[in-house]
């Protein structure tokens, strides 16, 4: 087993605190004390507070006990009922960290030295309980030498991607995390100004989402020297916008799947990632590797889950454009059946981000006499263009469309603007 | 009830956002000369059941009699 050295002296800033990692994942011990009795145990913590759950995962590796967080509301029916199933004690923290209830209290249940599980509901939105060890949790673990950042965290407690952060936080030298109580991103950028962050990793829909509350000037107050993206496909118009913004700050999209882990990584400011990257062949296998089926991801990760350890397949749809592979979205992406003629929803949307007004789209199908279905969209518009009637806007994004070689069929029919982005967990966008 | 004119005014909108031209749309045109299809058809009638609130109520093969923007104006108008 690779022992990780926990960073001590990495700090965590949440709201206005400043807590230093050697005094995270204690706070249970001393309020707790029926923790001190845990010989064997499985254990999910539950709680609605950032903080506590950042701690109680930290407690977790202290004490290496196999166990998850989950946020409260992410504790459905359904999900308590798989993890008593599979022999947990089911914790309920209050926000000051101090146990309210316990489902299920200590069996004696043997655990797994060293796992660490993320609870995902993938594309179906059954929940699903995906094993990892600390190890492929840390997936920057060869960026020792990474320069110190503070970093601004933007992710739900419990999901893939914040993980990426709070081992981040654990184990790499020099990071520090910067965190809110509010999951609203103009108050978690305002906490970023106010501890002076240098580096963000979010998803787009957060972006746009924040250039509709925060104006430019807002928005160089942070001087970030490092912005990561990911959990969403990345297009070229978020990359563009965000050099714009932030001309000194590297930009990275990761392409990550919680099975798998992060597994492609570009820092070259274009969307997608090289053909290049391949079918090629790593005997270290210290590198994924990839490849595409039937148009599809195929990709062997030293970073899966413990449950996986062969080629797993995505289910992400990709297209080569030139030098690059292009990811699309879903295997199951919704299609509109326009008079038996099915388009791809996602298509439409990459167009329709592209251009200069849009700030947010979300592309559908409509029921439609005659034709079955047409392609509706709803759209939200950057703010500086807002005073632009909604009539003169769609001629000019119905004209820009055309333009771009969308054909008839697959013109939005129907288009709604929005005055907010509407939002699902971890700033994705939601589909109805 | 809806008139004539509110009827070629969203066809007119419906052409005009493809940046085709509208200048010269009668009752009398015909749909071919006007470049207004099949998803053009569907588009106004979605339009129209948003505008009153309820679907419009029509046989499909009443669709193929329709020649002239004038047929459109009374197919809707019956349809509704």
């Amino acid at each position: 087993m690779l022992k990780l050295q926990i960073q001590e002296n990495n700090e965590l800033f949440f709201d206005n605190l400043s807590i230093k990692v050697k005094d995270l994942g204690l706070i249970f011990v001393k309020k707790n004390r029926i923790l001190k009795k845990i010989k064997k145990a499985m254990i999910a913590f539950v709680s609605d507070d950032n903080l506590i759950l950042t701690d109680s995962v930290i407690y977790l590796y202290r004490n290496n006990i196999d166990g998850m967080i989950i946020r409260k509301e992410q504790l459905s029916d359904n999900l308590k009922n798989i993890l008593l199933n599979l022999g947990y004690s089911i914790i309920y923290l209050d926000k000051k960290g101090e146990i309210v209830e316990i489902i299920n209290p200590f069996k004696n249940v043997s655990g797994q030295k060293n796992r660490i599980s993320v609870i995902t509901s993938g594309t179906t939105g059954i929940p699903k309980v995906i094993p990892h060890s600390w190890e492929t949790l840390f997936t920057l673990r060869k960026k020792s030498d990474m320069p110190k950042f503070w970093w601004i965290l933007t992710y739900l407690p419990g999901t893939y991607a914040w993980y990426q952060m709070i081992t981040m936080l654990m184990f790499l030298p020099r990071q520090s995390i910067i965190m809110s109580s509010s999951n609203y991103p103009e108050d978690i950028w305002n906490i970023g100004v106010l501890h002076n962050a240098t580096a963000i990793s979010s998803t787009p829909t957060f972006w746009r989402y924040l250039f509709l509350k925060k104006d430019l000037k807002d928005l160089k107050k942070v001087s970030l020297k490092q912005i990561t993206l990911g959990g969403e496909p990345i297009d070229q118009a978020i990359l563009d916008r965000l050099k714009n913004i932030f001309p000194m700050a590297k930009i990275t999209h990761i392409y990550a799947a919680t099975e798998i882990g992060a597994v492609v990584i570009v820092n070259d400011g274009k969307e997608g990632f090289p053909i290049d990257w391949l079918n090629t062949i790593d005997s270290s296998r210290e590198r994924p590797q990839i490849k595409i089926v039937d148009g599809k991801l195929w990709i062997k990760s030293p970073f899966s889950s413990t449950n996986i350890n062969d080629w797993y397949c995505t289910g992400d749809i990709v297209e080569i454009k030139g030098d690059r592979v292009i990811i699309i979205g879903r295997e199951n992406s919704e299609f509109v059946n326009v008079g038996g003629i099915k388009v791809n929803v996602k298509i439409v949307e990459n167009v329709l981000l592209k251009h200069p007004y849009i700030l947010w789209c979300r592309v559908y199908a409509k029921k439609s006499p005659l034709v079955g279905q047409v392609v509706a969209a709803d759209v939200v518009v950057q703010n500086e263009y807002r005073d632009i009637g909604s009539m003169e806007l769609e001629k000019i994004i119905i004209s820009y469309l055309i333009s771009q070689g969308l054909p008839d069929w697959a013109l939005p029919r129907a288009l709604n603007f929005l005055h907010d982005i509407p939002l699902i967990n971890n700033f994705k966008t939601k589909y109805e | 009830m809806l008139s004539d004119e509110k009827i070629v005014e969203k066809i007119k909108y419906i052409l005009l956002k493809q940046g085709k031209n509208v200048d010269n749309i009668t009752l009398d045109s015909t749909l071919r000369d006007i470049s207004f299809r099949s998803l053009d058809f569907a588009e106004l009638c979605l339009r129209i059941e948003e505008e009153i609130g309820r679907e419009l109520n029509f046989e499909a093969s009443q669709l193929r009699t329709m020649v002239t923007v004038d047929d459109v104006c009374e197919f809707i108008k019956n349809a509704i």
